[in-house]
């Protein structure tokens, strides 16, 4: 188990955004959270990693307990042990890919040539090495996003959480960052949980939790089959 | 379908029937054959019809060999077919219509279950396609992405549909069909 949370509730103001949820992530689990605006997805994601505190319930994470951490105790949680990615990347723009990747390992203390060393690696395993020494605003959004999640790598994270991490691409772009985001939980054994909207993208996880209104809808896990009933190539008849 | 299929092949050059057979194969990506016996009917009713012709080949393994052409007709036939847009049918009345419908005016299942039930499996459908498209080559088998992207915008219609009955529960739920009167038996009374 890497996250299990424990009648987790948030309140903002009167506004009840969490009602008691109750979620257990597995290592090398790949999660969409799903949810119309309002339903609290992101909110769980926050308090998933430490970025909030809960008005009421827990957060473990491996076995630590979040609810009991300082202030400082957990902003080193969120340094060592959790990758995020945004929809709108926040890479610093005055820096280059590289230095944008390393720059975690830095503030968490790492020697410059060291973490530049490991910047390179993880930024051979996104595909674009050939781009570490170019700025983010002479990359492509695809290729911030990849930047974004070599950053989100570089510190080994136990698990990655990202909130809606393709919403801001286009639907081959999105496609394309899922199928890294596959294949870089396949080489390391992370751990991600995606915030989305967008079915396409839930599509391409293993498992859904669906929110409304503060509250776990639905969880399904979905099974990979080689050949979808729906899609029958033949031009006799219809495809659905 | 294979008609207009088997005529635009003949548009792009004359070929005998073994040939437009495996050709279409080739083209669509198909995982199915396309059976030889089946163009061959086809090219058949399409010499009939007077929008191909043919002649027989000098091929040495098969003297009699039909290599087949499109006609004036055939060509203003196919034509016609590329240029005439298609629209899907959509017909009120299918089974989870049906099942909706039903549940919302008392059924021993609720109708947020049929909903869910629904949901499920299309997401399950989605699952399976999107990552079949994620492991197909643009390059040699865009056929086969395209057909699929088709199958997923379709499922994410459907799941919109779905969401949008979903968040009106509880208007739907209020629906009241009108009764039926019973009808008089027997004859009409004679005044």
């Amino acid at each position: 188990m890497i996250i299990r949370t424990e009648n987790l509730v948030k309140h903002f103001g009167k506004t009840e955004v969490l009602k008691g949820i109750n979620l257990h992530v597995e290592v090398g689990e790949f999660i969409a959270v799903m949810g119309q605006s309002g339903s609290g997805k992101s909110t769980l994601l926050h308090l998933l990693g430490g970025l909030d505190r809960p008005t009421g319930g827990k957060v473990w994470l491996e076995d630590q307990d979040l609810s009991v951490l300082t202030d400082d105790q957990l902003a080193a949680v969120r340094r060592q042990r959790i990758g995020y990615i945004f929809q709108i990347y926040n890479l610093i723009p005055v820096i280059d890919a590289r230095d944008n990747v390393a720059m975690p390992l830095i503030v968490d203390g790492v020697s410059r040539k060291e973490a530049l060393n490991r910047a390179e690696q993880v930024l051979r395993m996104v595909g674009l090495i050939d781009q570490s020494r170019m700025f983010p605003g002479e990359l492509s959004g695809g290729e911030q996003q990849r930047i974004a999640i070599a950053r989100a790598l570089v510190i080994e994270p136990s698990i990655i959480l990202a909130d809606e991490p393709t919403g801001a691409l286009d639907t081959r772009t999105g496609d394309e960052i899922m199928t890294l985001l596959r294949h870089t939980l396949r080489q390391t054994q992370r751990t991600i949980v995606v915030v989305t909207h967008d079915p396409r993208i839930a599509a391409r996880t293993d498992r859904i939790i669906t929110l409304r209104d503060g509250s776990v809808e639905d969880e399904m896990p979905l099974e990979h089959r080689m050949s979808p009933s729906t899609v029958s190539v033949s031009i006799q008849g219809e495809t659905r | 379908m294979i008609k207009f299929a088997v005529l635009a092949l003949l548009y792009q050059h004359e070929a005998h029937g073994y040939e437009l057979s495996r050709q279409l194969g080739l083209t669509l990506k198909t995982d199915r054959d396309i059976k030889a016996g089946h163009v061959a009917v086809t090219l058949g009713r399409l010499e009939q019809a007077g929008l191909v012709e043919y002649q027989f080949a000098e091929a040495e393994a098969a003297p009699d060999r039909k290599v087949y052409r499109l006609t004036e007709r055939g060509l203003q036939a196919l034509r016609d077919w590329y240029l005439q847009a298609e629209i899907r049918d959509y017909r009120m009345g299918d089974s989870f219509y049906l099942k909706l419908v039903f549940s919302l005016t008392g059924a021993p299942v609720t109708p947020e279950e049929v909903l869910l039930n629904r949901r499920r499996r299309l997401y399950q459908e989605l699952h399976q396609v999107v990552e079949m498209q994620a492991q197909t080559n643009p390059q040699t088998e865009l056929p086969l992405l395209l057909l699929l992207e088709t199958v997923v915008v379709h499922i994410e219609a459907d799941i919109r549909w779905l969401e949008t009955c979903t968040q009106r529960i509880a208007d739907l739920k209020q629906y009241q069909p009108g009764t039926p009167f019973p009808q008089p038996r027997g004859r009409p009374k004679q005044n």
